[in-house]
């Protein structure tokens, strides 16, 4: 049976009993009520009665007519009294029809009594006193007898209310008996159906928060409680059931976690060895930094690296970190040596490609190492090669704490490592190839500047030298022939009668000799002159130049016929004082070449080159030249005609090339025999 | 009027001899005073050595200075010449082979008064020499000497 029709049943029965007590007290108050009306009554007959006594004996006394209507009224009341009582009980009954009549009596009495002294009173005897004696007792019993019954009648009622009251009680107690009984019932069903289960309940709920979800309530009832505990129950079914997939995700997540906590470490490693990289250029540094990362960042505990020894072909560690000594002392691997296989640096070589051993101790690759890995506590390791330009040189070699630890991300990651520091190791020869050559060029970038500032040095000497001899030559050969000169010509004038015919043409030739000597010397002086003067641009005027030099020729030969063409405004950047010798030199050659022409003309002009520079010319309408020899021309001490035709040095077009060589110009000369010639020259 | 002397500094011979015919062709008598080298010059100049005749630089009508001499040059002659208050003011004409541009301009620069390159030709050296004998020994007023 369910709690709530246990409950509703509970309430029905004690709403019930409640009702049923209120009826019987209140049926019970009623018949008291009841009781104590018709005790009234009883009451008020009574008093009535005795007052009518009162008012007889009074109209005895003294005959009024007012007590006689008092008495009247009296009785009346007591009639309507007598009236209103209603009695079932058949004794009740009996008593009320004798008060009745007693009371219809006693007025016919009392009538008698009026009738007797109104009858009596005109007789001065009165009424007879036996008559009258007799209707008093008369009276008088009958009220007594009245009193009596209404006492009995009261006396009746009174018996009645109690019994009734008792019952009342009685009825209450029973059913507060009854209430109590059925309260104590129904808790004591709570308690059974309710309480206990609860409580068990309560107690599967400790038990299944402890965290034992395979404990069952089990409670049968099919009330409330008991659907509670099987869905309870349930619910740790689903509880239990949500708990293991719960359990299996987090594993899961906690798996992943691992492995990004893994990967996180090869990632640190790789970023870090690859800035190494970018910042460390020896591969012994670039090496020890590698394992070091590897041992700080990534939390492997050994790290190292080993190359290929050229000759002996044996595995040589050149860098390592962590707790390494021991381990590596136990590596011997020769790839000389039949193929093996019995270490992965040693497959990693072989193979060219990484080789992981995942459980040391397992894994058959390193058996001979294992022991002390073990003691290491190194539980997986992996190599990978190290190959440079299609060679392998080594391998990196990292072993982790955990087993299992390099898996494919963490290869790929590690393969790229790798690769880097092959790249890095492959940029480091170049870089090291790159500054022998670097250092064998800037050897030889020293030897070559050495070398100039020791040319530089003899230049300068040479040049002093130069000068030196310049200045000598200016001086010291110019005095002797200053010398034969001089004492040809005293020798003339002194003994200019003894020399004769042939003689005195010896002596004119020797002092033409000395001349032309001297000439050649300060030609030679002013070409040396141009070669060390500074240079000092500015702007010439070549025009006016070229007049001032035909004007000053013209002077020294005024019995010249020549015609000058000068283009007005030629301009040029240059040294003036050596713009000045090319002119003098171009225009003296002009004014000699055309000195054995008619219509002598020469010209000076300019010209746009193809390159858009300009050129300048003067031209000549004289002796001009064969082309064949144009190269000639510009050689010191090349000479295209004879002295004896036009005198010369031989150097002047020599220091015009120069001069204009120094200016960054070229020179160039055009020619037809006899015809005349045409010197062209630009400056940069 | 006492004729006035002409200091000449010249070390070669024959450049002495061939100055000494053109001035002499020239007509002009003065003393001439030959120093062979520098130290020689700055002797005669500053009465030192075997020159004390006591105060010639009233004397001196012009030097004829050479530049390139032994022991002391020309160049530091006439620095000489220009440093000491007594020989200031003498007309120091550089007579030499020289046409080198450093050497004018030294020559100016330190005070000399002329510049004249000896032509080797000799009709020009002795025409050289008429027109200086003229204008330092005729024309030129030297300043008073105290």
């Amino acid at each position: 049976m369910k709690i709530k029709t246990k409950l509703q049943i509970a309430t029905v029965v004690s709403l019930t009993v409640a009702l049923v007590i209120g009826s019987i007290l209140f049926f019970s108050a009623q018949q008291v009520n009841n009781a104590i009306k018709k005790d009234m009554a009883t009451d008020e007959i009574i008093k009535g009665l005795f007052e009518l006594n009162i008012l007889t004996n009074s109209y005895l006394l003294h005959h009024e007519e007012r007590a006689k209507t008092q008495w009247q009224l009296k009785h009346d009341s007591i009639k309507k009294v007598l009236e209103g009582v209603e009695v079932k009980s058949p004794e009740k009954m009996v008593l009320l029809g004798r008060l009745r009549d007693s009371h219809k009596d006693i007025k016919t009495v009392f009538s008698q009594m009026v009738l007797n002294y109104e009858g009596y009173r005109d007789e001065k005897s009165g009424v007879p006193q036996e008559l009258n004696e007799m209707l008093v007792g008369n009276l008088e019993t009958k009220s007594r007898s009245m009193v009596s019954d209404a006492y009995q009648l009261a006396q009746i009622s009174s018996a009645k209310v109690t019994a009734s009251q008792k019952r009342a009680y009685l009825l209450v107690l029973l059913f507060t008996l009854i209430i109590v009984v059925v309260v104590a019932t129904v808790s004591f069903s709570i308690h059974r159906g309710v309480v206990k289960p609860i409580r068990k309940l309560h107690k599967g709920t400790e038990i299944i928060g402890a965290g034992n979800l395979d404990y069952k309530v089990g409670t049968m009832s099919k009330d409330e409680v008991g659907q509670l505990s099987r869905s309870f129950d349930q619910m740790t079914i689903q509880l239990k059931e949500s708990f293991v997939g719960l359990e299996k995700e987090i594993t899961e997540r906690k798996r992943a976690e691992e492995e990004i906590r893994k990967l996180n470490r090869v990632y640190a490693v790789l970023s870090d060895i690859n800035q190494a990289i970018v910042r460390v250029r020896e591969p012994q540094e670039l090496f020890e930094t590698a394992c070091r990362i590897a041992v700080e960042k990534g939390n492997f505990p050994l790290g190292w690296i080993g190359l290929v020894d050229e000759a002996t072909q044996k595995v040589r560690p050149v860098a390592s970190a962590g707790q390494s000594d021991s381990y590596l002392k136990m590596i011997n691997i020769s790839l000389k040596d039949a193929p093996r296989g019995y270490c992965p640096i040693d497959n990693a070589l072989r193979e060219e490609q990484h080789t992981i051993c995942n459980v040391i101790g397992q894994d058959w690759e390193l058996a001979p190492c294992q022991k002390i890995a073990l003691e290491l506590g190194l539980r997986s390791s992996a190599s990978f090669p190290l190959i440079v330009s299609g060679k392998i040189l080594g391998a990196f070699n990292l072993y982790a704490g955990e087993p299992d630890f390099f898996d494919e991300e963490e290869l790929k990651l590690l393969d790229e490592l790798a690769l880097d520091i092959s790249f890095a190791m492959e940029f480091a020869e170049k870089e090291t190839e790159r500054k022998r050559a670097d250092g064998e060029v800037r050897k030889l970038n020293v030897e070559l500047e050495q070398r100039v500032v020791e040319r530089t040095a003899q230049l300068e000497a040479a040049n002093k030298e130069l000068e030196a001899f310049s200045y000598s030559v200016s001086h010291d050969l110019r005095a002797p022939l200053r010398s034969i000169d001089g004492f040809s010509q005293a020798l003339q004038e002194d003994y200019g009668e003894k020399v004769e015919g042939q003689g005195k043409d010896y002596i004119r030739r020797i002092r033409a000799a000395t001349q032309r000597m001297a000439d050649l010397i300060d030609a030679l002086l002013t070409l040396s002159r141009v070669t060390r003067s500074e240079i000092r641009l500015e702007e010439v005027n070549l025009s006016r130049l070229a007049r001032t030099i035909a004007t000053d020729l013209q002077k020294i030969q005024p019995d010249r016929q020549a015609e000058f063409i000068i283009a007005e405004g030629l301009t040029a950047n240059g040294d003036a004082r050596l713009l000045r010798i090319v002119m003098e030199n171009l225009i003296g050659n002009a004014w000699k070449f055309t000195s054995k022409k008619k219509n002598v003309c020469i010209e000076l002009g300019s010209l746009k080159q193809d390159d858009g520079k300009l050129a300048y010319f003067i031209k000549d309408n004289g002796a001009g030249f064969d082309m064949a020899y144009a190269d000639k021309l510009f050689g010191a001490f090349q000479r295209l005609h004879g002295t004896e035709e036009f005198s010369g040095t031989g150097i002047g077009l020599a220091t015009v090339q120069r001069i204009i060589h120094r200016h960054g110009g070229r020179v160039w000369a055009e020619g037809e025999p006899e015809k005349g010639a045409t010197f062209y020259f630009t400056f940069d | 009027m006492e004729t006035k002397i002409i200091l000449l500094v010249e070390d070669n011979p024959d450049d002495e001899m061939l100055t000494l015919r053109a001035l002499k062709k020239n007509n002009i008598m003065n003393e001439v005073v030959v120093a062979r080298d520098g130290a020689e010059a700055l002797n005669y100049l500053f009465s030192i050595g075997k020159y004390t005749e006591g105060d010639l630089i009233k004397k001196l009508a012009v030097v004829l200075l050479d530049l390139k001499l032994p022991k002391i040059d020309g160049m530091e002659v006439l620095r000489r010449i220009r440093d000491d208050e007594k020989t200031k003011l003498l007309p120091v004409v550089i007579l030499t082979s020289s046409k080198e541009e450093q050497d004018l301009i030294n020559g100016y620069k330190f005070g000399a008064n002329s510049y004249i390159r000896k032509p080797v030709d000799f009709d020009k050296f002795v025409e050289a020499i008429r027109q200086l004998g003229l204008y330092w020994l005729v024309l030129n007023e030297v300043p008073p000497t105290g």
